[in-house]
């Protein structure tokens, strides 16, 4: 393949196919461009964004984070018990299977529950960082244990049941429309656009490049590997506490199940944007294209009415599809 | 110094062996208490039934942690075979019969087509982590997504009730009072023991997963033993895949979910290194068996699935936490 | 102090000791401004141990560093980088898909508003040090799209951009062709001239005649003595290095009369884009030949293409008459040809399996029972040849990661004596060994040609390269510019060669 036209193809090609993608929805849909669809989709991309901005910190430095999932459900349903009062106890089975909507009783105000499921998040998350920095596992073997686990965990704790009541406020985070944008989508670009200033402008954000790029070139120059490597799952960690709130938010209750797969979407719009999974290379931008064309992709084998089945397959697919493209165009480049 | 480390990496390796051995004895000494006659004969033949089908993909596995790889697919290729295996007992459902019996061909050209199958799925994890340089838990991960997915598109997502008597007898059959899948454990186990130490091919796969570079200049061609390592782990899942579907009667695209979790638990606690080049099935038997272990005795003490997969998360990081502190490399390097 | 000024770095009585090793013992060191002071010695002598305390990278157990003057411990490379010592590593750590100017300002990136990274000054920056020393390099670009020897630039630009009064450069001919050594010459020497102080790290002694103000020699960890160039001839640094004089006219060597024996193999316009360039020789029965040249000719490369590790874009090998087709490894093994890698460690053995198991890999299908392999088959087989290689190891089992260097080297060779194989290539097979092994190697090797085997020998040593060829290759920028009788090889026409001289 002649050089430029490779070039051309790697600096570009992100954008082609989403615009490709843009026009086969169109085709299959000519009420594509309508307001309600296009909210609904910018919806759906930003919670698979939220976890993805998280994922591409992660497989910045060299690692994966396979618990996001299992984190949004269990975020869910930590949020929606203290919301009751119920944090710390494994209730009954009878407790579970209310008759109409139950008082709100909530541990603590508003928004410190927030808060603190947001931390307990980033806990986890820092756990799984530590784990694999301390003893030098992969990270893939250490997340795909915490995913087990939450996700037993929070199935557990409410025997598999939903927990129905969620306040005002947190509805508005999954439904507001400020300015007729879907907030989740406001909460989602926003975010990005922090996590693109901080890993692009600043010394800290360049460090897990470096890191993830190069340890012992990291530690020429004086930096101290311990806690860029953790860095990035304390925020995949967080994002997924996040979307779990905004979902309790949007279901209207907790939900121990949900979540389930999301994990690899995130990581198929990652991987799609051009973040190398051996590390050090990648951007938050090409994350976030990733995410409409993992939406769009959605979006049209739904059109497609193909089953949630195939789908997964498709994503698998996916995956390695875009690993393999992105495998060859770099070798092409000669490195 | 030398003498040192010799001292210490001796020390090291014996300790952790006997450690294994203990938490063997222990095991059995707890579930002996909670159930008296767990040391009959006729349980520990039972035993033996429902230890052999994660027996057969950790042999499979084993192969491939030797390599340095990871193989996240067995579970899925298991359910799809067993999927396949149903499917063509009932060819007939697609020419609208339900229930009956209506083999494509006889039952064991269906065995043999089915472990071909499996063996195939292996065949392409292995080609296209070797010719498209992808790393192994990604591609795998793609492929379990993908196999899963496609056990469920072939079959609906319906269950496939009633095999024929050739199926039934492989999954609870009888020779004497020994279960026949033990036997064919038994002696996948001996095969594979003669395969890895007393064969040139053995001794190959040992030096490619040590050191790959080595090995192709010592006259050795790593990607086919990469290949033929993700074959064998293919087909020692489609031969669970019929296995289980015989004992369970039926072809489901919802078995053996997490099962490559145990299967990784149980090659990491038997010893075998995810660095490669050191470890082997015979070590890996003592792993199923200490899982299985566990397994029973959390379903002896009447823990629920979830809670029994929040546990088993914790086991397999315990283990592999373990597993990497002996090692000089640590487990796959990056964090 | 020297003549050339006052001392910037002063180390005194440095020792450092490593459990069961004396890497340093009690040694001298300093560095003038305004000179060049070379620091020479085998491998093993402490050299490197000796910078990675001066850079800050492992603390002293022993002895006194002075800075300007003052006391100084220097607690990491951050700390050296802060007080203006560099070091620039034999083997440059680098981030490639940083750019050349983030590789140089890494995690000291210029701030503009609003305490964000500006892009636009870090440029800037990056392009006055790079033009400081006359290189057009674009430091946008990655630096791993960049070849090795403008990377080490770019990492002269990050010390000057450190501001470094000390800089440290670590055996950094290994990277270089003969126009961009000279291109270094000329930097170092113009750093010199603004009063900075260079330390010169090297095993090639013609380089430390031609850039070197003083030089240092260690050896075993301890400090030889310090000369001025202009006091110090070729023989009396050898002298020092070594502690014998060693004979460097190679009389002992190979002279064979090589054109009556039959040729074993031949190769014909061996071509590989960008690092080998029509490459024509033949291989006697018998003969030794001995490859040299600088770092960067494309020696390593010619052994890797010949034993089919890298695949060569076009070119023929032909073996005893028949033409061969060479796409691996195997394939080469299987036609009589074997490889003993430069890189010894992680290519030429399996650090973590025994001796009998690295010995045996190869030859393992003719170890067999009648239908599984024989232990005792092997056992014997590895015995046989740790007793007629004098391999020094407790026993068979023992992991080769505790063995020497010179024993590794041993058990590469032991590995494909047993095949029955035609060529043998040796890639630098004495580097890092002591003296000693390094004769017992070289006797090996010459047995393998009394035998009859055809040998390449790729040596950076000239006196090694005299000592033991029957004829000389020489490679230079993928070339091979001459090949010479041993008669005819002298160092002087040798180093012509390899900087580039044409052969008539």
């Amino acid at each position: 393949m002649k050089p430029k036209v490779n070039q051309l193809l790697v600096d570009y090609g992100l954008y082609f196919v989403l615009l490709a993608l843009i026009i086969i929805s169109t085709i299959l849909s000519p009420l594509f461009f309508s307001y309600m669809n296009l909210a609904n989709l910018l919806t759906q991309a930003s919670f698979t964004g939220l976890l993805a901005l998280g994922m591409t910190f992660v497989i910045l430095m060299g690692g994966i984070d396979l618990s996001v999932g299992s984190l949004v459900g269990f975020s869910s349903i930590l949020y929606a018990s203290i919301l009751h009062g119920a944090v710390f106890t494994f209730m009954p089975k009878e407790i579970f299977i209310y008759a109409g909507a139950p008082k709100l009783t909530p541990i603590l105000p508003l928004p410190l529950d927030i808060l603190f499921v947001l931390v307990v998040g980033a806990f986890f998350g820092f756990i799984s960082g530590f784990i694999s920095y301390r003893f030098r596992i992969h990270s893939f073997i250490v997340t795909l244990c915490v995913m087990i686990f939450t996700r037993g965990l929070a199935v557990s704790y409410t025997h598999g049941q939903p927990l129905f009541g969620m306040p005002d406020p947190v509805s508005f985070l999954a439904y507001g429309l400020p300015a007729k944008i879907p907030m989740p989508t406001i909460i989602w670009l926003g975010s990005s656009l922090f996590c693109l200033l901080l890993l692009r402008y600043t010394r800290f954000g360049r460090g897990i490049y470096a890191v993830g790029g190069g340890e012992e070139a990291a530690r020429l120059s004086g930096i101290q590997p311990a806690w860029y490597r953790i860095f990035p799952y304390i925020v995949s960690g967080f994002f997924a506490a996040l979307v779990g709130i905004m979902m309790s938010g949007r279901m209207g209750c907790g939900d121990p199940k949900i979540g389930q797969g999301w994990e690899l979407d995130a990581i198929a719009a990652v991987v799609i944007g051009g973040t190398s999974l051996s590390g050090g290379k990648g951007s938050i931008g090409g994350t976030v294209v990733g995410v409409l064309i993992m939406g769009l992709i959605i979006n049209i084998m739904n059109l497609l009415e193909i089953a949630a089945y195939p789908q997964q397959m498709a994503k698998g697919i996916i995956i390695v599809a875009a690993l393999a493209l992105h495998s060859v165009l770099s070798r092409r480049r000669g490195r | 110094m030398k003498a040192k480390i010799l001292r210490d990496s001796r020390r090291g390796i014996v300790f952790m062996s006997l450690s294994r051995y203990l938490a063997l004895i222990i095991l059995v000494i707890v579930a002996t208490l909670l159930a008296p006659g767990f040391l009959s004969l006729q349980n520990v033949l039972n035993l033996l039934r429902s230890f052999s089908f994660l027996g057969f993909i950790s042999i499979g596995m084993t192969f491939v942690i030797l390599s340095a790889g990871i193989d996240l697919s067995v579970a899925s290729i298991l359910a799809f075979s067993g999927v396949v295996l149903g499917l063509f007992q009932h060819w007939g459902i697609y020419l609208g019969h339900v229930d009956n019996l209506s083999l494509i061909y006889p039952t064991p050209f269906i065995f043999l087509t089915v472990l071909v199958i499996g063996t195939l799925l292996g065949f392409l994890n292995g080609l296209v982590i070797t010719r498209l340089k992808i790393v192994d838990f990604a591609v795998t991960l793609g492929m379990m997504v993908f196999a899963r997915g496609l056990a469920f598109a072939i079959s609906g997502g319906r269950t496939i009730f009633g095999l024929d008597k050739m199926a039934l007898f492989v999954g609870r059959g009888m020779v004497g009072s020994v279960p026949f899948v033990a036997i064919l454990w038994v002696f996948a186990i001996i095969v594979c023991t003669l395969l890895l130490r007393y064969t040139v091919f053995g001794k190959n796969l040992y030096a490619c997963g040590e050191n790959p570079e080595a090995a192709r200049l010592s006259g050795i061609d790593p990607v086919f033993y990469k290949i033929t390592v993700y074959s064998i782990s293919g087909f020692f899942a489609a031969l669970a895949g019929i296995c289980m579907a015989g004992r369970l009667n039926l072809g489901e695209p919802r078995v053996a979910t997490g099962w490559e979790l145990d299967a990784i638990a149980a090659v990491v606690i038997g010893g075998t290194s995810f660095a490669g080049g050191r470890g082997g099935v015979v070590q890996t038997i003592l792993g199923v068996v200490i899982i299985g272990l566990i397994r029973n005795i959390l379903s002896l003490l009447g823990i629920l699935p979830d809670p029994q997969e929040m546990i088993m998360g914790g086991v397999l990081l315990l283990a592999v936490i373990l597993g990497s502190l002996g090692s000089r490399k640590g487990s796959l390097a990056h964090a | 102090m020297s003549e050339a000024g006052t001392a910037l770095l002063e180390a005194r009585g440095i020792s450092k000791i490593y459990p069961g090793v004396v890497a340093l013992d009690n040694v001298d060191f300093q560095v003038c401004a305004g000179e060049v002071h070379c620091l020479a010695g085998e491998n093993g002598a402490g050299k490197s141990t000796l910078i990675e305390i001066l850079g800050g990278s492992y603390p002293k157990d022993a002895g006194t560093i002075r800075l300007h003057g003052r006391v100084v411990e220097l607690t990491s490379p951050r700390h050296a980088h802060d007080l203006g010592i560099a070091v620039l590593h034999q083997e440059i750590p680098i981030l490639s898909d940083l750019s050349v100017a983030e590789n140089i300002f890494l995690s000291r990136q210029p701030r503009g508003g609003a305490r964000l990274i500006s892009y636009a000054e870090m440029n800037r920056q990056a392009r006055r040090w790079l033009e400081m020393i006359q290189v057009d390099i674009d430091p946008r670009t990655p630096l791993g799209n960049l070849p090795l020897s403008r990377q080490q630039l770019v990492s002269i630009a990050k010390a000057l951009s450190l501001e470094a009064r000390v800089i440290i450069f670590d055996e950094p001919s290994a990277v270089l062709t003969t126009a961009e050594l000279k291109r270094l010459f000329e930097i170092i020497n113009s750093l010199k001239a603004e009063g900075r102080g260079i330390v010169y790290i090297s095993h090639r002694l013609e380089e430390i005649f031609e850039i070197g103000d003083r030089v240092t020699v260690l050896r075993n960890g301890k400090l030889v003595g310090t000369e001025p160039i202009g006091r110090i001839d070729r023989r009396t640094l050898i002298k020092m290095l070594v502690g014998r004089e060693i004979d460097e006219s190679g009389a002992g060597g190979g002279s064979k009369a090589v054109e009556g024996l039959p040729p074993v193999l031949e190769v014909r316009g061996l071509n590989r884009k960008g690092v080998l360039a029509d490459i024509n020789f033949s291989l006697h029965k018998g003969e030794i030949l001995g490859v040299y040249g600088l770092v960067g000719a494309g020696r390593t490369e010619l052994a890797r293409a010949l034993i089919g590790a890298d695949r060569a874009d076009s070119g023929e090998v032909w073996l005893e008459g028949r033409r061969l087709r060479i796409d691996s490894p195997r394939a080469a093994i299987r036609n009589g040809l074997c490889l003993s890698p430069e890189d010894r460690k992680t290519q030429g053995v399996f650090l973590d399996k025994s001796v009998q198991d690295n010995i045996c890999l190869p030859s393992l299908k003719n170890l067999k029972g009648r239908l599984f392999l024989s232990y005792g088959k092997i056992a014997r087989y590895a015995a046989d040849f740790v007793s007629k290689l004098r391999i020094v190891t407790p026993h068979l089992q023992q992991q080769v990661k505790f063995l020497s260097g010179g024993n590794q080297q041993k058990v590469v060779l032991a590995k494909w004596l047993g095949m029955r194989l035609k060529v043998f290539i040796f890639d630098e097979p004495t580097r890092g060994i002591d003296v000693g092994a390094k004769e017992e190697i070289r006797s090996l090797i010459k047995a393998l040609a009394a035998e009859g085997k055809a040998v390449i020998m790729i040596s950076s040593e000239i006196p090694e390269i005299l000592s033991i060829s029957d004829r000389v290759a020489v490679m230079h920028e993928g070339r091979i510019e001459a090949v010479l009788p041993r008669r005819e090889a002298t160092r002087e026409r040798l180093m012509g060669y390899s900087m580039g001289a044409k052969s008539e």
